[in-house]
């Protein structure tokens, strides 16, 4: 099974909470989990959760999301997952994508290390 | 219809017109060498939702479709076929080509989430979506003279239908398989491998355990793929498409042939099943120009009634169409069509029965048959080992 990684850096500066946004587009099936150091912290097929009521209680923690996405939508071979984090320094949003045959499975895999 | 037995490689297919069994030991002949070439390549699940003779409005146009009333098809964002005229042409390369494309997909749409295709849009949405062009050529001999036609045409889909109640109670069974990867893959074992800078794929332990979720998940995956593309309810197609014809091969000489646009209604009862009955209706208007510079109008109406076997990749129909014509005598047209999965992208296709009847003309009995090869998404390409030995 492929696997695409995404590593970056967050900066949790300020006492705002954190939010988390996974979503999954180009109508693919996709299912995430999103983890802590070992702790889980959502799961689902979209994630939209406050993963911490203040930003620096994260400092120098790492966000692990991993991502199964199935390419069902016969209409085309693009696949992607879209994280977003808010509540920090400033809003980010990235996106990691990949070309794929109908029917098969990628991972995508993500590690957000809060600065 | 000529009378004389004559065979084509056209539309993605290749296509034999007769009026005896001649045509169809032909048919076969080719089925048994396209199926002995077709096992060098690695086998996918056959899917019964892709049994179908190829529906682009340009291909239609050009009267060159086993069937006059199509299903509505699910586009994909590139498909191509090739035409050739085997019987009538000296060379063995493929003389004609025809492409269907649905442009929305071209980019990614990281905004529409799987939930957004499974049920059905506005009616913006979904003409934005399954919006698809295609251009298609045919080419045309008539004693010495040799013609090609050039067609243009659009389809879209109003409305789309819905899921099957099978389909949206298996989706929870995916994405829980998919879930199943995801703790396996974030799991501990696999977390201290990639921590110790070891591919997933190269620890002993972390490989085992995702080796057999993913087996499991791509079973369900195979078991439910054939429901994802059937949609059940009613579901509406607009389509429209021009036609230039180029006598003797030559663009001064271009003259508009045919322009027409329908609408395909269709309605698939939730059998909780893969296959089962659908029922088609179709509403068409085509002005054709004649020889004498006026244009003659037809005005279509027709009814198919379709059944999709649930076991074997296998559909058998029956249509019925009304012909108006402007000036000229009404006529008819009657067809069974079957329809059989040989392998994903190779598809025969046989079709018999009454054709409208042409003007000063009283030959309408027709036998249409041949293998129909799609390729795009899902590609499978036998070209050569499709074509019929010359004698």
């Amino acid at each position: 099974m492929k696997i695409v990684r995404l590593i970056t850096n967050y900066d949790v500066k300020g006492n705002k909470a954190i939010n988390l946004t996974v979503t999954s587009g180009n109508g693919q099936l996709a299912a995430h989990l999103a983890k802590i150091g070992t702790k889980t912290i959502a799961e689902g097929v979209k994630l939209s959760e406050q993963i911490a009521s203040k930003g620096t209680a994260l400092k120098g923690k790492t966000l692990k999301i991993t991502s199964v996405v199935t390419a069902l939508n016969s209409k085309t071979k693009n696949v992607n997952v879209s994280y977003g984090l808010k509540g920090g320094a400033k809003s980010e949003k990235w996106t990691s994508k990949e070309l794929l045959d109908t029917d098969q499975t990628i991972i995508f895999y993500a590690e957000i290390k809060f600065t | 219809m000529n009378s004389a037995q004559e065979t084509t490689l056209m539309n993605g297919m290749i296509s034999f017109k007769g009026k005896g069994i001649a045509s169809l030991l032909a048919i076969l002949s080719t089925i048994c060498t396209a199926t002995a070439e077709e096992s060098k390549f690695i086998p996918i699940e056959q899917d019964l939702n892709s049994i179908r003779s190829s529906s682009a409005p340009a291909f239609t146009i050009l009267d060159i479709n086993p069937t006059s009333i199509e299903r509505p098809l699910n586009p994909r964002d590139f498909s191509t076929s090739i035409l050739s005229s085997v019987g009538d042409s000296e060379s063995s390369l493929p003389g004609n080509l025809a492409i269907e494309f649905a442009p929305y997909w071209w980019t990614g749409r990281p905004d529409i989430e799987f939930d957004d295709l499974l049920h059905d849009s506005s009616l913006g949405d979904n003409f934005v979506r399954n919006l698809s062009f295609s251009l298609a050529s045919s080419e045309r001999k008539e004693g010495e003279s040799a013609s090609t036609d050039l067609a243009f045409g659009f389809r879209t889909t109003l409305l789309s239908g819905k899921p099957s109640k099978k389909l949206s109670e298996s989706i929870s069974v995916l994405q829980n398989g998919q879930l199943d990867i995801a703790r396996i893959f974030a799991s501990e074992a696999c977390e201290a491998a990639r921590e110790s800078g070891l591919d997933t794929d190269e620890d002993p332990s972390c490989k085992k355990a995702l080796s057999l979720v993913e087996a499991k998940f791509i079973k369900s995956v195979g078991e439910y793929r054939k429901l994802v593309d059937k949609r059940v309810g009613f579901q509406l197609d607009l389509a429209a498409a021009t036609s230039y014809r180029f006598p003797d091969n030559s663009t001064s000489e271009r003259e508009r042939f045919k322009t027409g646009a329908w609408i395909t209604a269709s309605y698939t009862p939730d059998s909780g099943e893969t296959g089962g009955l659908q029922f088609i209706g179709l509403a068409r208007f085509i002005s054709e120009n004649t020889d004498s510079d006026d244009s003659n109008d037809n005005v279509d109406a027709g009814l198919r009634l379709l059944w999709q076997s649930n076991k074997q990749p296998l559909a058998v129909s029956v249509e019925y169409l009304s012909r108006r014509v402007d000036e000229g005598n009404n006529t008819e047209r009657y067809a069974g069509i079957l329809e059989y999965q040989i392998n994903p992208g190779l598809n025969f296709v046989a079709s018999f029965g009454k054709n409208f009847r042409p003007e000063n003309s009283s030959e309408d009995l027709f036998v249409v048959g041949g293998i129909n090869f799609n390729f795009g998404s899902k590609p499978t390409i036998l070209i050569p080992s499709l074509q019929r030995p010359k004698s």
